[in-house]
């Protein structure tokens, strides 16, 4: 048997606490997860972030902000992929941080959400890779996060229908061995 | 059992068989809703649904199927569209044709034919395979003698070819191997159709094309008759329909002069009754001849209504379950020579001739 899973529109949140991933589900909120280099000062923080469909129009519909101080954080954005509806699907976002202040990162987006400041990337800084959806980007693989995801589990009570198998090879068996002794 | 009752056992077993098969829906109370309009549970989700406990799951079109528009308008088969009182595959069976339902869902050609049609996963197939395989096993191609409605009518149109004094021809093993081909090309075209219509891209076929045997199968004309139904006698919504009713008249036709011509002569070229064959060797009905005893009168030869020879011909003791035998025992009943051929079940011994 097949079941199919379905709900609410649902993303999966990862947070990160101190190198820590954890996931959670969360409603037009995505946290983004990274570990703070070793080194102190400046760096950017760049990476792709995917959306459910029809959920953001533009790149204007997400901005970054951090937890605590709540605020928003300057950055800069580029849509990648678009939904065939025309909503955006990925977009790259850079942003700025300092290992210094160390900050929990989430990205708000949705229709009512407008971004404000933008990031005008002028400094030469490392850059270190964010990730969304609790799989960290790599230089080979870029990880995308599809937003509802339908899942079919096949628990197959149906299986033990297997079982006829057997009676039927040892009918065949059987007829096999009787059909020896008939004529012609 | 004497042997004098055998004719009169199997005439008694055919009667039963026929009242049962075709209105079995009186007797029991089939499922409710018919079985084309039922889309409501493919298979998964009746299992899904707790609805699916028996051990020979319903075997449904998935839904949205083009195999079911067509017989939901009174078509072609659209009585046969009947729910049955259990929805088994035996051998030797035809299609309910009932208002209420009849006693069971169909042969085990229309079975293969649907289910490739609809892709049916394997593993609701085996159920009805292991019960088809387990009947044959234990009674061979006696199905095809002694309950195929099919072959009770023949036989009614075989006695009234006897009162109006019509000899009945014998056919070479030239022309049964020949039939014996035919049959191979119905079953194996029937087969390659519904395969092919079930193939996704193909589907849309299905709603003319879906079960070709059955459309021209004589039983579609006659066994209405029996189940007080109107048969479709004249489908002409479409030229593919058109074509099988008029094939469907050629093979009723044919079925109909056959009988005529020879004794059981459909039963050489029917498809459902090949596949029986194929399990008769085996099976747990054997024939058995004593050579020895054998005065090689012949009066099996001309009894048998299959025309088969090679017991007759036979010098040696030897089980005679060949492909083209019914188990009628009609040799049996004939022959002159005490203990000479016999009927046994897997070894015991049951019937024998007598003087």
């Amino acid at each position: 048997m097949k079941r199919r899973v379905s709900g609410l529109r649902m993303v999966p949140v990862t947070t990160v606490t101190g190198g820590l991933v954890r996931s959670f589900l969360f409603l037009s909120l995505l946290k983004i997860g990274f570990q703070y280099p070793d080194f102190a000062g400046d760096f950017y923080l760049t990476g792709n972030v995917a959306f459910p469909p029809g959920t953001v129009q533009s790149e204007e519909n997400f901005l970054v902000r951090s937890l605590v101080p709540s605020e928003e954080i300057p950055c800069k954005a580029g849509v990648l992929q678009r939904w065939p509806d025309g909503s955006v699907l990925s977009a790259e976002l850079t942003f700025s941080a300092n290992s210094n202040q160390r900050r929990e990162y989430v990205i708000s987006y949705g229709a009512d959400v407008r971004r404000r400041k933008k990031l005008a990337q002028l400094a030469v800084l490392p850059s270190i890779a964010f990730s969304v959806g609790g799989v960290p980007k790599s230089t080979e693989n870029l990880d995308v996060n599809v937003g509802q995801i339908n899942v079919r589990v096949d628990r197959s009570p149906g299986v033990r229908y297997y079982w006829y198998i057997l009676p039927i090879i040892l009918i065949l068996i059987l007829m096999v061995v009787r059909s020896r002794r008939t004529y012609l | 059992m004497n042997r004098r009752n055998i004719t009169l056992t199997r005439r008694i077993v055919q009667i039963i068989s026929l009242v049962l098969i075709v209105y079995g829906g009186y007797l029991f109370k089939p499922r409710p809703g018919t079985y084309w309009g039922r889309h409501e549970l493919t298979g998964d989700q009746a299992v899904q649904s707790g609805k699916e406990v028996s051990l020979f799951p319903r075997l449904k079109a998935p839904q949205g199927s083009m195999s079911t528009t067509k017989f939901s308008q009174g078509s072609i088969l659209w009585p046969s569209g009947k729910t049955p009182v259990l929805e088994n595959f035996p051998p030797g069976l035809i299609c309910r044709f009932n208002p209420r339902g009849g006693m069971f869902k169909a042969c085990i050609l229309h079975f293969f034919n649907e289910n490739l049609s609809w892709r049916t996963p394997i593993k609701y197939l085996l159920p009805h395979i292991a019960l088809f395989m387990a009947f044959c096993f234990l009674l061979g191609r006696m199905w095809c003698g002694w309950v195929c409605p099919i072959g009770t009518v023949g036989d009614f149109l075989t006695s009234l070819r006897r009162r109006m004094n019509i000899p009945a021809k014998r056919f070479s093993r030239q022309v049964r191997r020949s039939l014996r081909s035919g049959a191979y090309g119905i079953l194996t075209s029937s087969l390659a159709v519904s395969a092919f219509i079930g193939i996704p891209r193909f589907t849309r076929f299905q709603c003319y094309w879906f079960l070709p045997y059955c459309q021209a199968c004589p039983a579609r004309l006659i066994c209405p008759v029996f189940g007080l139904i109107k048969p479709s006698w004249k489908d002409f919504s479409s030229g593919i329909s058109a074509g099988f009713t008029i094939l469907a008249w050629l093979t009723l036709g044919v079925f109909v002069a056959a009988f005529y011509w020879g004794r059981r002569v459909w039963c050489h070229l029917c498809p459902v009754g090949l596949i029986n064959s194929w399990f008769n060797r085996g099976a747990g009905v054997e024939l058995r001849k004593k050579a020895i005893r054998c005065n090689k009168c012949a009066a099996c030869a001309d009894a048998c209504p299959m025309g088969l020879t090679e017991m007759y011909e036979a010098d040696k003791d030897a089980i005679f379950n060949q492909k083209g035998c019914i188990m009628c025992l009609r040799c049996i009943e004939v022959c002159p020579q005490k203990e000479c051929l016999s009927m046994s079940f897997f070894g015991k011994e049951l019937i024998k001739s007598e003087f």
